[in-house]
């Protein structure tokens, strides 16, 4: 597992880095002044919790002044943080490289647990010709408001203009990523942002559980399948179901007993439509689950 | 006799099948592009040439297309697509377009029987061209950049493009500034117009400038193309 700390070195190291990004132990953060002089030009700031051997969902911070920041530090019990500026993040992404296959989702706004987005699946073999699948209608999206320090939900769709964004930032970085990727021996998924002012930026490395995931269209079967919105509902008698259920960020164990729960009812395949990457289709399959789309 | 296309009726039996529906797509506020229809012999009647010549200033583009439009082509049962000429890429003279149609149209047209037309039509310079298939619940579309005629004349296309279930999936070479939601829904709309408008699954071809999809044929299609889009969706 690649720790917070660890994926800003390699993104660093490999010339990957976008929103720039300082690892720092806490108790070297003496004062807010301490904090200030790495990004001299900002006023407000996101600090992330970083562990060897990360829990999920560490604490974080987003969108604050050097002050707060500098308190939040010390009221954790977290060793390490990474301070960086604050930018508005107007899309997501999830990739996963493994050798010659790249696939991403791409989703508008903030991409967390709780997202019932459908995302817009790009894939390509060979950085010239690309696969893309994308809702027709808007998706319900979570974006966040500087001026209410809020994330608001709104509809929207994934834009030309950030297919395109990602598309270009992958062949213009192709070569780092397959070294990235040879460095850690294996297939990873990489967590993005696009931030307003750095554009692409990488976030997060994940090395276990990445697997390319099946692309192929949705069935008819799919929509048979029973529909569950909630993890505390009642589970059907049925070797398959939909799912379209939003869980808080905090709430990753409610999807583990949930995912565990899928299992012990003999259900052997779940349909998404928030994204076959997403944090749940990767907890689904670790619970031996089939994860198609619908 | 010689029409300008615009939003009237342009019987099949008098013009042939092809300049009907481009009327009828106008009709229904489909964008078309301005096309001037003429008959055998109307080029070289006197007087007639003076038309032209105003016609051709009101014209935006640089080339024009030259189609045969007759009654024996474009039905429900038979699309004798490609039976029948069409000429691109002709200057925007009317010199040449007298010429082109005396010479190339009028002999072709002269085999066919019932309602039939030359249709003049100004080339629209696409971004991206091709053909899209419709029908009740599934669209494909088919594309190539720069260009109104590859996708037709049987090049390997830039773009594949299926619509069904509410989801779209793409298939493309990466060009960068292709504004693929734009041309989607602008394709899925009016496919699905010229759907309605038949009563009957279509074959478009189309061309899209970056804003506006021009409709440039549209014809019903027959019984394998549409088992055809079946087995590929």
């Amino acid at each position: 597992m690649i720790s917070k700390s660890d994926a800003v070195h390699l993104f660093q190291h490999y010339g990957l880095e976008g929103l720039p990004a300082r690892v720092l132990r806490a108790q070297d953060v003496r004062s807010p002044q301490s904090l200030s002089v790495l990004f001299p030009e900002e006023a407000r700031f996101c600090v992330r919790s970083s562990e060897v051997g990360e829990r999920k969902n560490l604490p974080r911070l987003i969108d604050c002044t050097v002050d707060q920041a500098y308190d939040w530090i010390h009221h954790q019990q977290t060793n390490t943080v990474i301070i960086q500026p604050y930018d508005d993040l107007i899309f997501s992404v999830e990739l996963v490289v493994d050798g010659e296959m790249v696939v991403a989702e791409l989703v508008p706004g903030i991409w967390e647990l709780d997202n019932r987005a459908a995302p817009c699946t790009v894939a390509t073999t060979d950085m010239r010709s690309y696969s893309v699948d994308t809702p027709v209608d808007p998706q319900p999206v979570k974006l966040w408001s500087s001026s209410t320090n809020t994330a608001t939900c709104q509809w929207a769709h994934t834009d030309d203009w950030q297919i395109d964004a990602y598309i270009e930032w992958l062949q213009d970085n192709a070569l780092s990523l397959e070294r990235l990727r040879s460095h850690t021996s294996g297939c990873i998924g990489i967590k993005l942002h696009y931030a307003r002012r750095y554009g692409l930026s990488p976030q997060n490395i994940r090395t276990e559980s990445v697997l390319i995931p099946d692309l192929t269209a949705p069935t008819s079967g799919a929509m048979r399948a029973p529909l569950l919105n909630s993890p505390f509902q009642e589970l059907p008698a049925a070797s398959a179901v939909r799912l379209d259920v939003s869980l808080a960020r905090e709430s990753s164990n409610t999807l583990d007993d949930f995912a565990r729960a899928l299992c012990s009812k003999g259900i052997a395949t779940v349909y998404l439509r928030s994204g076959l990457l997403s944090h749940m289709a990767i907890i689904l399959r670790e619970q031996g689950l089939k994860v198609h789309r619908w | 006799m010689i029409r300008e296309l615009r939003t009237e009726v342009l019987p099949p039996e008098d013009w042939g099948n092809k300049a009907a529906n481009l009327a009828k797509l106008l009709a229904a506020g489909l964008v078309v592009p301005p096309a001037l229809c003429v008959q055998e012999g109307d080029l070289t009647a006197s007087g007639n040439s003076l038309f032209l010549l105003r016609w051709l200033a009101s014209v935006r583009e640089d080339r024009v297309v030259l189609r045969c439009s007759t009654q024996d082509e474009d039905t429900r049962s038979t699309a004798r697509a490609g039976h029948t000429l069409s000429l691109l890429n002709v200057p925007r003279s009317a010199q040449h377009i007298r010429r082109a149609v005396v010479t190339e149209i009028e002999p072709v047209l002269a085999g066919h029987t019932g309602g039939k037309s030359c249709i003049i039509q100004g080339q629209v310079s696409a971004l991206v061209g091709g053909v899209a298939f419709r029908d009740e619940t599934s669209l494909r579309v088919e594309g190539n950049y720069y260009s109104t005629e590859a996708t037709t004349a049987g090049q390997a296309p830039n773009i594949v493009f299926t619509e069904q279930h509410g989801g779209r999936r793409w298939q493309y070479d990466y060009a960068p500034g292709i504004p693929l939601r734009r041309l989607g829904d602008a394709l899925s709309f009016q496919t699905a117009l010229v759907y309605d408008l038949f009563d009957h699954s279509v074959d478009v071809e189309w061309a899209f400038d970056g804003s506006v999809i021009y409709i440039l044929q549209a014809r019903p299609i027959t019984a394998t193309l549409s088992e055809r889009i079946a087995d590929d969706l």
